[in-house]
């Protein structure tokens, strides 16, 4: 079983908090504790929940898949991980993965409906610091009309003046 | 209305001796009473009260009629940009402005025929204005908008020096953003607000730091309410939108010419306060496929029956993926 102190200690970790030493020592709790280890996962997941970002639960096979080939398929990989933590990622974190999907799973029930989730084919436009993040300037000018043609359209309902066009002229490519 | 004015003549010292001179000139004044009663309703404090619904058509109603200019700054995420923003009547129909006063010269001119807009590495971009849009607003539709909207009064706050009634209007579910308006008392007019998410966190802001209103611009005559916005007859529609986020329906559909001669079909969606164009059209260059935004603008775009489709507005990006999601083009739009 962790203490509060540990408990404090990796809470900090997650949140940055943490000095190089404490960090070290945070991190040897967290790999020596499936109670430890289990918090961390839960932690994250709920922070992720709140944000709404996505949790890939795909991800988090990671640990049955080491596991699994630990137990024989991948014998490399058995002779070549240090024991304590093949010991550590066989039944906690098993555990840990567990708790954390049933906790993401209470997490979407207690709270409301999340709006849909990115799909195939709406991917976010690269990070670039161009206006619309469009590295084309031919989609960015498009978009710039599309806009404009909105807010005019919009004026019908009267959503209008000059809030509705403080993007167009305000937002600009970082320097 | 005599009786009123009596009664007015013996709270105020002043108007005690206009009492005498009353009845000789009761028509003139009369009729000035009622002018300033009913013609300058925006223009008033104490028209609107602590009322969030009153608060919100005054603001309506200012940015339709009042003039002003002044400086704004506008905020997304970690940016920040200065504007100056101007607003003229002209033949009593508003004519904006907007110019950058950071980063590369940015310029918008809003008039009766369209909008001019210069950006930088871009040709200039004018678009015509859409159809008596100057001439046709809708008031708020508050039991509509209040099914996807917690409106409240917020207390008062202090901006560019000048006290405002705050109104907080709060999205209900994630397809679409919150307000926080800061309405100037004297004018009527919003003097900051803050586009809201559905935490609460604030995506946009946009604020006056100084502004010069002239609240006896030229008040134009007011107009009859447009008539209500039918909801599209989706079997007849060539772009059949199988789903619409809670709470949105279309208020408008034009086609529009592109450059090249081909059509592009618009449709307007919009829950009362907020608003995203559709467009359809046959592919061309410069088509956005995926999600951009632009401060809290999202764009999305994809391929659908071998049509683009683009969705813009001041809209989630999960409005406008539900969207693209479900539609349809089931012939030539």
């Amino acid at each position: 079983m962790s203490t509060e102190q540990q408990r404090q200690r990796v809470s900090a970790l997650m949140d940055g908090e943490v000095g190089r030493f404490e960090a070290a020592a945070a991190v040897k709790d967290l790999i020596g504790s499936a109670d430890l280890s289990g918090h961390w996962e839960r932690w994250h997941i709920i922070a992720r929940a709140l944000r709404h970002e996505p949790n890939n639960i795909a991800a988090r096979q990671t640990a049955a898949r080491v596991r699994a080939a630990l137990d024989g398929r991948d014998p490399v990989m058995r002779k070549t991980m240090p024991t304590r933590v093949a010991h550590w990622l066989r039944r906690p974190v098993a555990g840990a993965v567990a708790a954390g999907v049933l906790v993401l799973g209470l997490a979407l029930v207690l709270t409301r409906p999340l709006p849909p989730s990115a799909s195939p084919g709406f991917a976010e436009a690269a990070g670039t610091a161009e206006r619309w993040q469009q590295a084309d300037p031919a989609v960015r000018a498009r978009l710039d009309r599309l806009l404009v043609t909105h807010q005019e359209q919009a004026a019908v309902i009267g959503r209008s003046g000059v809030a509705a066009y403080a993007a167009v002229i305000g937002y600009e490519r970082r320097p | 209305m005599s009786a009123m004015l009596r009664t007015i003549g013996r709270a105020v010292p002043g108007c005690a001796a206009a009492q005498r001179w009353w009845p000789g000139r009761r028509r003139l004044y009369a009729g000035l009473l009622l002018g300033a009663l009913l013609g300058l309703p925006w223009a008033s404090p104490l028209h609107a009260g602590d009322d969030p619904q009153l608060l919100l058509e005054r603001m309506h109603q200012a940015l339709q009629r009042v003039e002003f200019e002044g400086t704004l700054v506008y905020v997304h995420g970690n940016e920040l940009a200065a504007l100056r923003v101007s607003q003229r009547l002209s033949n009593g129909k508003p004519a904006e402005s907007l110019l950058s006063l950071t980063g590369p010269v940015r310029a918008l001119s809003r008039h009766a025929q369209g909008v001019t807009c210069m950006l930088p590495d871009a040709e200039p971009l004018s678009v015509r204005n859409a159809q008596s849009s100057f001439l046709r607003t809708v008031s708020f539709d508050f039991p509509r908008l209040r099914r996807h909207y917690g409106i409240e009064a917020q207390g008062r706050f202090r901006i560019a020096g000048r006290d405002t009634h705050v109104v907080g209007v709060h999205a209900k579910d994630g397809y679409r953003y919150g307000y926080r308006f800061y309405i100037d008392d004297a004018s009527g007019l919003p003097l900051k607000v803050d586009l809201l998410a559905e935490d609460g966190h604030a995506v946009q802001q946009i604020m006056f730091t100084d502004i010069d209103i002239d609240i006896a611009g030229q008040p134009r005559p007011i107009t009859a309410p447009a008539p209500a916005l039918e909801d599209e007859v989706l079997p007849d529609a060539d772009v059949v939108i199988t789903q619409l986020p809670p709470g949105f329906r279309i208020v408008s559909r034009k086609k529009l010419v592109r450059d090249d001669g081909h059509d592009i079909h618009q449709r307007v969606a919009s829950d009362g306060l907020a608003a995203f164009s559709i467009y359809v059209e046959p592919p061309m260059d410069g088509a956005l496929r995926g999600r951009s935004q632009l401060g809290a603008v999202t764009a999305a775009g994809r391929r659908v029956d071998g049509h683009q489709v683009t969705v813009v507005g001041e809209v989630p990006p999960a409005t406008a993926q539900m969207v693209l999601e479900h539609l349809e083009v089931v012939a030539s739009p």
